[in-house]
Protein backbone atom coordinates (compact mmCIF):
# COMPACT_ATOMS: atom_id res chain seq x y z
CA UNK A 1 0.00 0.00 0.00
CA UNK A 2 1.36 3.53 -1.20
CA UNK A 3 1.51 5.72 1.69
CA UNK A 4 -0.08 9.29 0.69
CA UNK A 5 -0.48 12.53 2.78
CA UNK A 6 -3.19 14.61 1.25
CA UNK A 7 -2.49 17.56 3.03
CA UNK A 8 0.82 18.38 1.23
CA UNK A 9 -1.74 18.66 -2.23
CA UNK A 10 -2.53 22.71 -1.78
CA UNK A 11 -5.39 22.22 -3.89
CA UNK A 12 -6.79 19.75 -1.34
CA UNK A 13 -5.63 22.48 1.58
CA UNK A 14 -7.78 24.77 -0.36
CA UNK A 15 -10.74 22.60 -0.48
CA UNK A 16 -10.51 22.19 3.22
CA UNK A 17 -10.24 25.82 3.79
CA UNK A 18 -12.70 27.02 1.72
CA UNK A 19 -15.60 23.96 2.27
CA UNK A 20 -13.98 22.46 5.32
CA UNK A 21 -15.12 19.10 4.87
CA UNK A 22 -13.07 15.75 4.73
CA UNK A 23 -14.49 14.51 1.73
CA UNK A 24 -11.62 15.86 -0.60
CA UNK A 25 -8.58 14.81 1.46
CA UNK A 26 -10.48 11.51 1.81
CA UNK A 27 -11.39 11.41 -2.35
CA UNK A 28 -7.51 12.09 -2.82
CA UNK A 29 -5.74 9.95 -0.28
CA UNK A 30 -8.25 7.14 -1.99
CA UNK A 31 -6.72 8.15 -5.76
CA UNK A 32 -3.02 7.96 -4.45
CA UNK A 33 -3.53 4.51 -3.45
CA UNK A 34 -4.24 3.23 -7.29
CA UNK A 35 -1.17 5.40 -8.42
CA UNK A 36 1.07 2.20 -9.65
CA UNK A 37 -1.82 0.86 -11.00
CA UNK A 38 -2.33 4.37 -12.95
CA UNK A 39 1.09 4.44 -13.69
CA UNK A 40 0.83 0.69 -15.32
CA UNK A 41 -1.61 1.26 -17.45
CA UNK A 42 -0.24 4.15 -18.93
CA UNK A 43 3.22 2.51 -19.35
CA UNK A 44 0.60 0.12 -21.96
CA UNK A 45 -0.97 2.85 -23.85
CA UNK A 46 2.53 5.17 -23.99
CA UNK A 47 5.76 4.22 -25.62
CA UNK A 48 8.32 4.30 -22.50
CA UNK A 49 8.07 4.68 -18.95
CA UNK A 50 8.49 8.96 -19.22
CA UNK A 51 5.56 9.04 -21.27
CA UNK A 52 3.92 7.38 -18.48
CA UNK A 53 4.75 9.24 -15.92
CA UNK A 54 3.56 12.58 -17.97
CA UNK A 55 0.47 10.48 -18.46
CA UNK A 56 -0.57 9.73 -14.99
CA UNK A 57 0.27 13.31 -13.92
CA UNK A 58 -2.54 13.74 -16.03
CA UNK A 59 -4.66 11.46 -15.09
CA UNK A 60 -4.45 12.91 -11.84
CA UNK A 61 -4.40 16.53 -12.68
CA UNK A 62 -7.91 15.61 -14.41
CA UNK A 63 -9.07 13.65 -11.66
CA UNK A 64 -8.50 15.97 -8.95
CA UNK A 65 -10.20 18.92 -11.43
CA UNK A 66 -13.24 16.68 -11.85
CA UNK A 67 -13.74 15.71 -8.68
CA UNK A 68 -17.10 16.55 -8.39
CA UNK A 69 -18.34 14.69 -10.85
CA UNK A 70 -17.44 11.95 -8.25
CA UNK A 71 -21.04 11.29 -6.40
CA UNK A 72 -20.43 7.66 -5.36
CA UNK A 73 -16.96 7.34 -3.18
CA UNK A 74 -17.86 3.31 -3.87
CA UNK A 75 -16.86 3.70 -7.23
CA UNK A 76 -13.77 6.04 -6.71
CA UNK A 77 -11.56 3.30 -8.15
CA UNK A 78 -13.78 2.78 -11.24
CA UNK A 79 -13.94 6.39 -11.61
CA UNK A 80 -10.06 7.15 -11.76
CA UNK A 81 -9.36 3.70 -13.83
CA UNK A 82 -11.99 5.52 -16.45
CA UNK A 83 -10.49 9.10 -15.99
CA UNK A 84 -7.46 6.87 -17.02
CA UNK A 85 -8.70 5.23 -19.88
CA UNK A 86 -10.18 8.28 -21.20
CA UNK A 87 -6.97 10.28 -20.53
CA UNK A 88 -4.93 7.17 -22.41
CA UNK A 89 -7.08 7.18 -25.33
CA UNK A 90 -6.89 11.03 -25.75
CA UNK A 91 -3.02 10.79 -25.88
CA UNK A 92 -2.94 7.60 -28.08
CA UNK A 93 -5.35 9.30 -30.70
CA UNK A 94 -3.02 12.64 -30.54
CA UNK A 95 -0.06 10.45 -31.09
CA UNK A 96 -1.40 9.02 -34.11
CA UNK A 97 -1.54 12.05 -35.65
CA UNK A 98 2.36 12.28 -35.31
CA UNK A 99 2.73 8.44 -36.29
CA UNK A 100 6.27 8.75 -37.16
CA UNK A 101 7.68 9.68 -33.38
CA UNK A 102 6.27 5.92 -32.36
CA UNK A 103 8.80 4.61 -35.06
CA UNK A 104 11.96 6.77 -33.68
CA UNK A 105 14.86 4.80 -31.67
CA UNK A 106 14.35 5.57 -27.89
CA UNK A 107 16.88 7.87 -26.84
CA UNK A 108 18.75 7.77 -23.51
CA UNK A 109 17.59 4.17 -23.07
CA UNK A 110 20.09 2.49 -25.57
CA UNK A 111 23.66 3.65 -25.76
CA UNK A 112 26.71 2.18 -27.26
CA UNK A 113 27.26 0.13 -24.45
CA UNK A 114 24.25 -2.00 -24.45
CA UNK A 115 25.24 -5.62 -24.61
CA UNK A 116 23.66 -7.39 -27.85
CA UNK A 117 21.19 -8.99 -26.07
CA UNK A 118 19.60 -5.56 -24.53
CA UNK A 119 19.41 -4.38 -27.68
CA UNK A 120 17.28 -7.59 -29.01
CA UNK A 121 14.89 -7.08 -25.89
CA UNK A 122 14.15 -3.50 -26.64
CA UNK A 123 13.63 -4.35 -30.12
CA UNK A 124 11.54 -6.94 -29.19
CA UNK A 125 9.87 -4.61 -26.49
CA UNK A 126 9.38 -1.94 -29.40
CA UNK A 127 7.73 -4.49 -31.52
CA UNK A 128 4.87 -5.63 -28.76
CA UNK A 129 4.40 -1.69 -28.08
CA UNK A 130 3.33 -0.93 -32.02
CA UNK A 131 1.74 -4.36 -32.21
CA UNK A 132 0.22 -3.43 -28.99
CA UNK A 133 -0.93 -0.12 -30.46
CA UNK A 134 -2.33 -1.36 -33.98
CA UNK A 135 -5.32 -3.50 -32.22
CA UNK A 136 -8.76 -2.23 -32.53
CA UNK A 137 -9.25 0.62 -29.67
CA UNK A 138 -11.72 -1.97 -28.04
CA UNK A 139 -9.30 -4.67 -27.80
CA UNK A 140 -6.49 -1.84 -26.92
CA UNK A 141 -7.89 -1.07 -24.22
CA UNK A 142 -9.08 -4.58 -22.79
CA UNK A 143 -5.58 -6.29 -23.26
CA UNK A 144 -3.21 -3.24 -21.69
CA UNK A 145 -6.15 -3.42 -18.47
CA UNK A 146 -5.38 -6.63 -17.49
CA UNK A 147 -1.96 -7.05 -18.98
CA UNK A 148 -0.11 -3.73 -17.66
CA UNK A 149 -3.07 -3.35 -15.09
CA UNK A 150 -3.50 -6.84 -13.87
CA UNK A 151 -7.45 -5.71 -13.23
CA UNK A 152 -9.88 -8.67 -12.72
CA UNK A 153 -12.30 -9.25 -15.68
CA UNK A 154 -14.87 -7.49 -13.36
CA UNK A 155 -12.99 -4.44 -12.83
CA UNK A 156 -12.30 -4.09 -16.50
CA UNK A 157 -16.19 -4.66 -17.27
CA UNK A 158 -17.27 -1.93 -14.41
CA UNK A 159 -14.68 0.36 -15.81
CA UNK A 160 -15.85 -0.34 -19.37
CA UNK A 161 -19.65 -0.89 -18.78
CA UNK A 162 -19.72 -4.25 -20.65
CA UNK A 163 -20.43 -7.67 -19.86
CA UNK A 164 -17.91 -9.78 -18.43
CA UNK A 165 -18.31 -12.24 -21.23
CA UNK A 166 -17.39 -9.01 -23.65
CA UNK A 167 -13.94 -8.29 -21.85
CA UNK A 168 -12.78 -12.16 -22.24
CA UNK A 169 -13.63 -12.56 -25.95
CA UNK A 170 -11.70 -8.69 -26.45
CA UNK A 171 -8.87 -10.46 -24.33
CA UNK A 172 -8.99 -13.40 -25.95
CA UNK A 173 -8.66 -11.91 -29.89
CA UNK A 174 -6.42 -9.25 -28.67
CA UNK A 175 -4.26 -12.06 -27.23
CA UNK A 176 -4.36 -13.83 -30.49
CA UNK A 177 -3.73 -10.97 -32.56
CA UNK A 178 -0.44 -10.82 -30.48
CA UNK A 179 0.43 -13.85 -30.47
CA UNK A 180 0.40 -14.13 -34.15
CA UNK A 181 2.23 -10.90 -34.96
CA UNK A 182 4.90 -12.30 -32.62
CA UNK A 183 4.67 -15.98 -34.38
CA UNK A 184 5.58 -14.02 -37.41
CA UNK A 185 8.02 -12.53 -36.18
CA UNK A 186 10.19 -15.26 -35.08
CA UNK A 187 9.16 -17.08 -38.67
CA UNK A 188 11.08 -13.93 -40.27
CA UNK A 189 13.65 -14.30 -38.03
CA UNK A 190 14.23 -18.05 -38.59
CA UNK B 1 -1.07 -30.97 -32.48
CA UNK B 2 1.19 -31.09 -29.58
CA UNK B 3 4.00 -29.52 -31.59
CA UNK B 4 1.15 -26.66 -32.29
CA UNK B 5 0.12 -26.29 -28.67
CA UNK B 6 3.18 -26.09 -27.37
CA UNK B 7 4.39 -23.50 -29.71
CA UNK B 8 1.64 -21.48 -29.14
CA UNK B 9 2.06 -21.54 -25.43
CA UNK B 10 5.46 -20.38 -26.08
CA UNK B 11 4.65 -17.43 -28.06
CA UNK B 12 2.09 -16.36 -25.15
CA UNK B 13 4.78 -17.03 -22.91
CA UNK B 14 6.88 -14.75 -24.27
CA UNK B 15 4.60 -11.70 -24.56
CA UNK B 16 3.84 -12.17 -21.32
CA UNK B 17 7.23 -12.23 -20.34
CA UNK B 18 8.07 -9.30 -22.54
CA UNK B 19 5.41 -7.06 -20.87
CA UNK B 20 6.09 -8.08 -16.99
CA UNK B 21 10.01 -7.02 -17.40
CA UNK B 22 8.91 -4.03 -18.93
CA UNK B 23 6.71 -3.37 -15.96
CA UNK B 24 9.22 -4.27 -13.58
CA UNK B 25 12.19 -1.94 -15.44
CA UNK B 26 9.15 0.97 -15.03
CA UNK B 27 8.23 0.40 -11.52
CA UNK B 28 11.65 0.38 -10.69
CA UNK B 29 12.80 3.61 -12.16
CA UNK B 30 9.14 5.47 -10.60
CA UNK B 31 9.66 7.30 -8.19
CA UNK B 32 6.28 7.37 -5.86
CA UNK B 33 7.64 10.45 -3.83
CA UNK B 34 9.18 12.51 -7.01
CA UNK B 35 5.92 11.65 -8.38
CA UNK B 36 3.81 13.03 -6.26
CA UNK B 37 6.22 15.95 -5.66
CA UNK B 38 6.17 16.95 -9.46
CA UNK B 39 2.23 16.50 -9.12
CA UNK B 40 2.19 18.98 -5.86
CA UNK B 41 3.92 21.34 -8.47
CA UNK B 42 1.81 21.20 -11.18
CA UNK B 43 -1.22 21.65 -8.92
CA UNK B 44 0.64 24.80 -7.41
CA UNK B 45 0.84 26.13 -11.11
CA UNK B 46 -2.78 25.59 -11.62
CA UNK B 47 -4.83 29.11 -12.30
CA UNK B 48 -4.70 30.79 -8.52
CA UNK B 49 -8.27 32.36 -8.60
CA UNK B 50 -11.06 29.87 -7.75
CA UNK B 51 -13.50 29.52 -10.67
CA UNK B 52 -17.08 31.07 -10.01
CA UNK B 53 -19.05 28.95 -8.06
CA UNK B 54 -21.32 28.06 -11.16
CA UNK B 55 -18.45 26.86 -13.40
CA UNK B 56 -18.15 23.91 -10.83
CA UNK B 57 -20.97 22.85 -11.95
CA UNK B 58 -20.28 22.88 -15.56
CA UNK B 59 -22.61 20.24 -17.08
CA UNK B 60 -25.47 21.58 -15.01
CA UNK B 61 -24.45 25.67 -16.36
CA UNK B 62 -24.78 24.08 -19.78
CA UNK B 63 -27.86 22.86 -18.93
CA UNK B 64 -29.15 25.79 -18.04
CA UNK B 65 -28.22 27.98 -20.28
CA UNK B 66 -29.14 25.50 -23.36
CA UNK B 67 -32.76 25.98 -21.72
CA UNK B 68 -32.56 29.87 -21.28
CA UNK B 69 -31.33 29.90 -24.68
CA UNK B 70 -34.65 27.67 -26.30
CA UNK B 71 -36.80 29.38 -24.08
CA UNK B 72 -35.38 33.04 -25.55
CA UNK B 73 -35.93 31.97 -28.92
CA UNK B 74 -39.47 29.88 -28.38
CA UNK B 75 -40.29 33.65 -26.99
CA UNK B 76 -39.22 35.30 -30.22
CA UNK B 77 -40.95 32.92 -32.29
CA UNK B 78 -44.22 33.49 -30.64
CA UNK B 79 -44.06 37.03 -30.78
CA UNK B 80 -42.83 37.10 -34.35
CA UNK B 81 -45.10 34.04 -35.90
CA UNK B 82 -47.95 33.32 -33.42
CA UNK B 83 -50.88 36.39 -34.67
CA UNK B 84 -52.25 38.55 -31.79
CA UNK B 85 -56.27 38.11 -30.54
CA UNK B 86 -57.27 40.41 -33.06
CA UNK B 87 -55.19 39.09 -36.20
CA UNK B 88 -56.69 35.33 -34.99
CA UNK B 89 -60.38 36.67 -34.84
CA UNK B 90 -59.83 38.67 -38.78
CA UNK B 91 -58.35 35.30 -39.90
CA UNK B 92 -61.12 33.61 -38.41
CA UNK B 93 -64.04 36.33 -40.02
CA UNK B 94 -61.97 35.67 -43.64
CA UNK B 95 -62.73 32.27 -43.36
CA UNK B 96 -66.36 32.06 -42.01
CA UNK B 97 -67.29 34.40 -44.91
CA UNK B 98 -64.98 32.28 -47.72
CA UNK B 99 -67.07 29.79 -46.39
CA UNK B 100 -70.39 31.22 -46.29
CA UNK B 101 -69.84 32.86 -49.93
CA UNK B 102 -68.71 29.08 -51.34
CA UNK B 103 -71.72 27.72 -49.59
CA UNK B 104 -73.84 30.56 -50.73
CA UNK B 105 -72.29 30.45 -54.83
CA UNK B 106 -74.97 27.93 -56.04
CA UNK B 107 -77.48 30.48 -54.77
CA UNK B 108 -76.73 33.52 -55.90
CA UNK B 109 -75.84 31.98 -59.64
CA UNK B 110 -79.35 30.94 -59.59
CA UNK B 111 -80.53 34.24 -58.26
CA UNK B 112 -78.84 36.32 -60.59
CA UNK B 113 -80.84 35.71 -63.68
CA UNK B 114 -83.93 36.92 -62.16
CA UNK B 115 -82.67 40.45 -62.28
CA UNK B 116 -82.91 41.27 -65.64
CA UNK B 117 -80.52 43.82 -67.22
CA UNK B 118 -82.06 47.17 -68.35
CA UNK B 119 -81.90 47.68 -72.10
CA UNK B 120 -84.54 49.79 -72.01
CA UNK B 121 -84.47 53.20 -72.79
CA UNK B 122 -87.44 53.78 -70.83
CA UNK B 123 -86.17 51.54 -68.13
CA UNK B 124 -83.12 53.76 -67.84
CA UNK B 125 -84.53 56.55 -67.04
CA UNK B 126 -87.39 55.02 -64.73
CA UNK B 127 -83.94 54.13 -62.55
CA UNK B 128 -82.39 57.68 -62.98
CA UNK B 129 -85.49 58.51 -61.07
CA UNK B 130 -85.72 56.65 -58.66
CA UNK B 131 -81.95 57.44 -57.77
CA UNK B 132 -83.15 61.18 -57.85
CA UNK B 133 -86.08 60.22 -55.69
CA UNK B 134 -83.25 58.99 -53.06
CA UNK B 135 -81.69 61.93 -53.60
CA UNK B 136 -84.46 64.26 -53.34
CA UNK B 137 -85.22 62.83 -50.37
CA UNK B 138 -82.28 62.96 -48.59
CA UNK B 139 -82.17 66.40 -49.19
CA UNK B 140 -85.80 67.10 -48.01
CA UNK B 141 -85.25 64.48 -45.07
CA UNK B 142 -81.68 65.43 -44.12
CA UNK B 143 -80.48 62.09 -43.92
CA UNK B 144 -77.20 61.45 -42.72
CA UNK B 145 -74.63 60.24 -44.89
CA UNK B 146 -74.23 57.29 -43.13
CA UNK B 147 -78.08 55.97 -44.61
CA UNK B 148 -77.60 56.81 -48.09
CA UNK B 149 -75.69 53.67 -48.82
CA UNK B 150 -78.17 51.67 -46.89
CA UNK B 151 -81.16 53.50 -48.77
CA UNK B 152 -79.80 52.91 -51.75
CA UNK B 153 -78.94 49.19 -51.58
CA UNK B 154 -82.25 49.02 -50.61
CA UNK B 155 -83.81 50.86 -53.90
CA UNK B 156 -81.78 48.68 -55.96
CA UNK B 157 -82.89 45.57 -53.99
CA UNK B 158 -86.50 47.23 -54.86
CA UNK B 159 -85.52 47.63 -58.55
CA UNK B 160 -86.71 43.86 -59.77
CA UNK B 161 -90.27 44.56 -57.76
CA UNK B 162 -90.46 47.61 -59.67
CA UNK B 163 -90.23 45.89 -62.62
CA UNK B 164 -92.05 42.86 -61.79
CA UNK B 165 -95.24 45.17 -60.69
CA UNK B 166 -94.54 46.95 -64.30
CA UNK B 167 -94.39 43.67 -65.88
CA UNK B 168 -97.75 42.80 -64.11
CA UNK B 169 -99.38 46.06 -65.49
CA UNK B 170 -98.73 47.58 -68.75
CA UNK B 171 -95.67 50.10 -68.70
CA UNK B 172 -97.16 54.18 -68.94
CA UNK B 173 -100.50 53.23 -66.95
CA UNK B 174 -98.70 54.00 -63.54
CA UNK B 175 -97.72 57.60 -63.20
CA UNK B 176 -94.37 58.85 -61.78
CA UNK B 177 -96.21 59.69 -58.28
CA UNK B 178 -97.34 56.09 -57.59
CA UNK B 179 -93.48 55.47 -58.04
CA UNK B 180 -92.71 57.79 -55.48
CA UNK B 181 -95.60 56.72 -52.88
CA UNK B 182 -94.36 53.43 -53.64
CA UNK B 183 -90.91 54.22 -52.64
CA UNK B 184 -91.74 55.62 -49.63
CA UNK B 185 -94.16 53.16 -48.29
CA UNK B 186 -91.03 50.95 -48.50
CA UNK B 187 -88.78 53.75 -46.87
CA UNK B 188 -91.30 55.54 -44.43
CA UNK B 189 -90.83 53.20 -41.76
CA UNK B 190 -86.78 53.23 -42.02
CA UNK B 191 -87.31 57.21 -41.67
CA UNK B 192 -89.67 57.55 -38.95
CA UNK B 193 -86.84 54.77 -36.87
CA UNK B 194 -84.51 57.67 -37.66
CA UNK B 195 -86.56 60.37 -35.91
CA UNK B 196 -87.60 58.64 -33.36
CA UNK B 197 -83.88 58.18 -32.32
Amino acid sequence: MIETDASTFPLVKKMKAAEGTERESRVLEELMTYQEKVFLICLGFSRNPADAEDLAQEVYLKALRNIDSLTDLSLIKFWLYRVTRNTCLDFSRKRKLRRHSLLEPEHGQLDSQTPESQIMAQEQLRSLKETIQQLPKKQREVFIMKEYGDLSYQEIAEILQINRGTVMSRLNRARQTVKNRIKGENHEKS
Amino acid sequence: MKKANSSHNKQSFEFTDRIRKEKEEALLNFNKEAFRARLNRRIEEEPKTPSPFVFRFRRQVIAVSAVLVLVVMGWIAFQVFIPTPSERNARAIEKMLFRAFESQEPLIARSVPQVEPIQDESDIHEFEWSLKRVVYSAQREDIADNDVPRILSQVLQNAPQVREVEDEEPSGTRSKSEDLSLFKKSDSHQMRYRTQD
